[in-house]
């Protein structure tokens, strides 16, 4: 049964920071609302007020400014899949929100959404970690900058204050050399939560091998977690497609995570999955600047 | 029949459904109507010792609560057992069992009293395990035991046979709990009027026994009783049995008003009707040419909590057990066993589903050990009209087994299946297989099969059809409607149907087992004829052009003894005071006598499908993605293609989700996955390819040669799927759905 | 209109499923004076409670209810809907 509520449609972000300082800790944010429509219809959500975000159209863009791509709280995962800017500059937040949902859930969800909700299978969260990306949290106080990889404090859990809101993310625009990825596993090809999900980045250096990686997991621990041991081991692959090789070096984040069993699958089988995930996901990209021998 | 023209029209409700102006039972209100709450059991296993209702009935909008002890008739409900109670009395045996109802003004007045209805429990062990079940010291789910039916049919020597055999295939096979998902959940409004009698509006399967089910409970003349039941927001057996129509009689009959429900999906997902899930273990022997020598197999069926259907599906999966092969020595036994794991009933394919999974697996098992293919060893073994079935009856009508046979074998799937296998990346593997399945149409031995139908020569000289049977997405409709008019040589657009109502349209049996298309076809083409003896009757009466003279439909009129008239003008002379009525009625042809011990048995008449599927599996993930499916049915003569290949869309869908996806899991009684988030059904995004190959041997027993699809269609995919992922990797999968972590494992067994 | 037998006529009934406990035969024949209603042989067999809620009762195809004034030749079917798939 879901409660009676008060409701707010913020017109702009001033508003919704005003409405936000005076409710505090009573007050809902709603963006897309498909992840809080879900939390009251299930009685999970102990505020009274919700203030909606989802008419703030200042905070739905996605540009880049000087070697950095910036995207709004509020665009939608639709926006982000379609975005010529990020297919260039930040593929794998791309790929990510291309693989939410279905695409109403992909028309109404946004990224800031996702991200706040701090859901350890959030698609886009490891993506947004790979590309180093920045949180831009703004208060009635004025705005603040975290680094996405300390955003998050456990599952369902960020450093947000309650009169606090995600503006926007940014992260440095990726370039030639530069490879970014996804790979999700679901229980089918659509509308699944992520039983794991990857993201990877991969600078390519002149002697082609990979000089800084960057890889994240998702769904695998309490919140995502970038896998460094499993970086070393891509940054130490000879500049060919070896197959083998590939999944050697992915074979190391069995390791880095710390998954749980629940209804979708069991840590066992999540840690040989987030394996396959990284390998299949990084020889495909790989295979587009390293050949056979 | 061959001169009927049947023209291929859209379905007749296509545009009311895409519009969404199609009315629902569930989107019907009635002034002054309350909404009920079910108060559902906290237990799955416990004694009831008291039910307060005090505080929910204090409640300012409460109109009544509702226990056991209001239930005017019968407290119990069930198609072939009535042991099901509508409101439980002194223990509940499942978590959406009813311990009270509530009516109020609003929806959320109803919850929040359900709420306040405080129930004293006695919390009582849970038996959750059909095997556990059968010990004699396990908890016993109804005073008289946990078995709701045993049966064991036997021919030949199985031992012998087994002895004999080159190659004994020895396995024990799983399948799920599925559950029917349709879009339109259990729902309806129960309306009293005036004069005492009860309207139910309630989607479902068979009007005319809910009609009876409910004048049991309300303890009233069945004919105080209106069912209105069409159109159906989906089925698939769902909705065969009663659901939620008990209890908001009761509710209606005690409060006066008009009284609704409709189900959430959660509460639908823990109450409702699901699959029974199988164990079947198998032992099937062949000689080293690839024939059959020997079939055991043993079933358990975890019934859940109450009777329902189960019995007449544990039979017919018993009758399937050995599909339509030669086998001379067989062994079917089967156990339906009462557990807390909710309630299972009805679901299209009725049990056949769950046994040719284990047939057809070992049967290409058997093929690998022997150097054959799978097509030759089935065709080896495929039956023929009058041989005898591996349960002992004759085979006397149409057996088509070899025909989809190989028609499925020279799709282009099977033909280019080495292409289709190729793949360029290294962890990905590709398999095809085929599968094929027989499925007994209609109610079976011992059970009056009828159905009847009435042509009604409107005013106007169009038509209205009047027939019980119910459209519930089947397109069975548009079928009829294209019957109809091609018997009486009018446009479709002049035919329309009123159906699953008690009263103005006529009882022909329930609208499942395959049978809807079938038995219309016959009281459709009574009735028609009736029509045109009604017709020279009328003639007769008025112009004595004899008594016995010949009409027969033509060109949007009939040739009659006093010339062609028009349907126009035939109603405008006859047809003005009360239509002119052709009635129509037909009985299903059945075997002489049933199987010993096994009651239903055999079926007479048989659909036949096969199927071959080509799946991608991830070794690295274990992901399995079904891509294409190439279909052979046969029809008996197609009556709308586009409807036939929509029921092979949607059955291979539900077969994949049988197959890949779809499992109500039950730990300890509860209920795990509650939604559509955790209860997995597949998306358009998951859904394969098509190749359709319909063949057309006309059923000879019926007016217009065509045979029900609707379950056999959903069959074979499943062990084609199973089949094709050990064609892909090697790894035999026993036990369905076929997820990505038990394919993993299966991939690696090392894996702990 | 047919005109009825002015003597008796013969009947058959037919029991189904649990029905058949109410009589020695599951099948048997009745001769009956004219005018005989289904609901006689009803009462007759002592049909009551929730198996008489659930009964039906069919000739040739077409349900029949208790008023169906017998014909000769008749063959009246006693069964529960109890069918499904
Ligand atoms: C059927 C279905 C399928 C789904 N599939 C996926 C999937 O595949 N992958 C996936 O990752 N997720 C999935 N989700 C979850 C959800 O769609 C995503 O997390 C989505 O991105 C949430 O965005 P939203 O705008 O709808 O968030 P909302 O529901 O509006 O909000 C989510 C949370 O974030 C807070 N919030 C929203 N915006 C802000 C902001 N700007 N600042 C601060 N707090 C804010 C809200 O208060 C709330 O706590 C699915 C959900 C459904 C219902």
């Amino acid at each position: 049964m879901i409660k009676e509520l008060e409701y707010y449609a913020a017109r702009d972000l001033k508003e919704a920071l005003k409405l936000a300082e005076q409710y505090g800790s009573r007050k809902r944010f709603l963006s897309g609302g498909t992840d809080v429509t879900v939390r009251l219809k299930e009685g999970l959500v102990k505020e009274d007020v919700i203030v909606d975000l989802s008419h703030v159209a200042e905070l739905r863009f996605v540009r880049e400014e000087s070697g950095i791509v910036h995207v709004g709280a509020c665009a939608t995962h639709a926006d982000l899949s379609a975005s010529p800017i990020l297919q260039q500059h930040g593929c794998a937040l791309a790929l990510a929100a291309s693989r939410v949902g279905g695409p109403q859930i992909r028309n109404m969800g946004t990224v800031g959404g996702n991200v706040a909700n701090a859901s350890p299978a959030g698609d886009t969260i490891p993506a947004l970690i790979v590309l180093d990306a920045v949180v831009s949290i703004a208060s009635h106080k004025g705005i603040r900058e975290v680094p996405i990889i300390d955003f998050f404090t456990g599952p369902g859990r960020s450093v947000l204050a309650a009169e606090e809101l995600v503006t926007e993310l940014h992260f440095p625009a990726t370039g030639s050399g530069e490879l970014t990825g996804f790979g999700k596993l679901g229980a089918r090809q659509a509308m699944t939560i992520s039983t794991a999900n990857v993201a990877f980045y991969f600078r390519i250096g002149d002697n082609h091998r990979i000089v800084e990686a960057r890889i994240a997991f998702g769904s695998v621990a309490p919140t995502v977690v970038r896998a460094h041991k499993t970086e070393q081991m891509f940054c130490q692959l000879p500049p060919v497609l070896s197959w083998d090789a590939i999944r050697g070096a992915a074979q190391m984040a069995w390791k880095e995570v710390a998954p749980i069993d629940d209804l979708r699958a069991t840590a066992v089988y999540r840690k040989e999955a987030v394996v396959g995930l990284l390998a299949e996901a990084a020889y495909e990209a790989l295979a587009s600047c390293w050949h056979e021998r | 029949m061959d001169d009927i023209h049947f023209e291929q029209i859209a379905r007749v409700d296509a545009q009311g459904k895409a519009c969404g102006t199609t009315a629902y039972m569930s989107d019907l209100s009635f002034p002054g109507m309350l909404y009920a709450w079910f108060v559902r059991s906290k237990y799955p296993h416990a004694l009831v010792k008291s039910v307060d209702i005090s505080k929910a009935m204090a409640l300012d909008g409460v109109v009544t609560v509702l226990t056991a002890a209001d239930v005017t008739g019968f407290n119990g409900f069930g198609i072939v057992n009535p042991d099901m109670p509508v409101i439980c009395g002194d223990k509940v045996r499942y978590m959406g069992d009813t311990v009270a109802l509530v009516a109020a003004t609003t929806e959320r007045i109803a919850e929040q009293a359900a709420a306040l209805v405080e129930v004293e429990y006695e919390v009582l062990p849970v038996v959750d395990d059909p095997i556990e079940a059968l010990k004699p010291d396990a908890p016993k789910v109804h005073d008289k035991g946990n078995v709701c039916l045993h049966t064991l049919i036997t021919k030949g020597d199985v031992e012998q046979g087994l002895r004999e055999a080159d190659v004994v295939i020895e396995h024990e096979y799983r399948t799920p709990r599925q559950a029917h998902t349709a879009l339109e959940t259990e729902s309806g409004v129960a309306v009293p009027e005036a004069d005492g009698s009860l309207s139910m509006y309630a989607g479902s399967q068979y009007a005319f026994r809910d009609q009876l089910q409910l004048a049991r409970i309300l303890g009233i003349n069945p004919r105080m009783i209106r069912v209105y039941s069409n159109p159906v927001g989906g089925g698939f057996g769902g909705k065969d049995e009663l659901t939620i129509q008990g209890g908001i009689a009761l509710l209606a009959m005690k409060t006066g008003k008009p009284v609704k429900v409709v189900l959430s999906r959660e509460e639908s997902l823990v109450s409702g009707w699901k699959r029974h899930p199988f164990i079947v273990r198998t032992r099937t022997g062949f000689k080293s040419d690839g024939t059959m020598l020997a079939n055991d197999v043993t079933c358990y069926e975890d019934k859940g909590a109450y009777s329902s259907l189960g019995g007449p599906i544990l039979n017919l999966a018993l009758e399937h057990a050995s599909s339509l092969y030669r086998v001379p020595n067989t062994r079917h036994e089967g156990w339906a066993v009462f557990t807390n794991n909710g309630i299972c009933g009805a679901f299209r394919g009725f049990g056949v589903p769950q046994v040719l999974f284990a047939l057809e697996s070992n049967m290409d098992e058997a093929a690998e050990k022997l150097g054959l293919d799978p097509v030759t060893i089935r065709r080896k073994n495929v039956l023929y009209q009058g041989e005898v079935s591996p349960i002992g009856h004759t085979l006397r009508t149409g057996v088509s087994m070899d025909l989809v046979l190989d028609a499925v074998e020279k799709s282009d799937l099977w033909q280019h299946r080495e292409e289709y296998k190729k793949t360029d990346k290294p962890w990905l593997r590709r398999g095809v297989a085929l599968s094929l399945a027989p499925q007994g149409a209609g109610l079976g031995v011992g059970i009056p099969d009828y159905g009847g139908a009435y042509i009604d020569l409107d005013r106007d000289g169009n038509f209205t059809l009047r027939i019980g049977l119910v459209e519930y997405g089947q397109g069975t409709h548009t079928g009829f409607t294209q019957m109809a008019a091609g018997l009486l040589h009018v446009d479709p657009s002049r035919v329309r149907i009123v159906a699953g109502q008690t009263e103005g349209s006529v009882d022909a049996g329930p609208a499942t087992a395959s049978r809807s298309m079938y038995t219309a076809s016959n009281a459709i083409a009574a009735a028609f004829h009736d029509l045109g003896v009604k017709v020279a009757g009328a003639l007769d009466a008025k112009y004595h052009t004899g008594a016995d003279a010949v009409c027969e439909a033509k060109d949007g009129g009939m040739t009659t003894p006093a010339g062609f008239r028009t349907y126009e003008e035939l109603a405008q002379e006859f047809s003005q005071e009360s239509p002119l009525r052709g009635e129509g009625y037909f009985v299903w042809p059945t075997a002489d006598r049933e199987i010993p011990g096994a009651a239903g048995l055999p079926h007479w008449i048989y659909s036949f499908a096969a199927q071959a599927a080509l799946v991608e599996v991830n070794t690295l993930t274990g992901e399995t993605h079904l891509l294409k499916v190439a279909t052979a049915l046969d029809t008996g003569r197609t009556v709308n293609l586009q409807q036939v290949e929509g029921q092979i869309d949607g059955g291979v869908a539900q077969g994949e989700g049988f197959a890949l996806f779809e499992d109500t899991l039950i730990a300890k009684g509860q209920v795990r996955t509650k939604n559509l988030s955790t209860y997995i059904i597949p998306t358009v995004q998951d859904v394969p390819e098509h190749e359709y190959i319909i063949l057309e041997n006309p059923e000879g027993t019926s007016a217009l040669g065509v045979r029900g699809i609707g379950e056999v269609v959903m069959v074979p995919v499943i062990p084609a799927v199973a089949l094709a992922i050990h064609d892909a990797t090697g790894v035999w999968v026993r036990q369905l759905p076929a997820t990505p972590e038990r394919v993993y494992r299966l991939l690696h067994p090392d894996v702990q | 209109m047919k005109r009825l037998p002015l003597a008796g006529m013969n009947v058959k009934i037919k029991l189904f499923q649990d029905y058949k406990q109410y009589h020695d035969t599951p099948e048997y024949e009745l001769e009956l004076p004219a005018g005989t209603t289904a609901g006689e042989i009803v009462r007759q067999l002592g049909i009551k409670g929730p198996e008489l809620a659930y009964l039906i009762l069919i000739l040739k195809g077409k349900r029949v209810y208790e008023e169906y004034v017998l014909q000769d030749g008749d063959e009246l079917l006693f069964a529960a809907p109890i069918g499904g798939g």
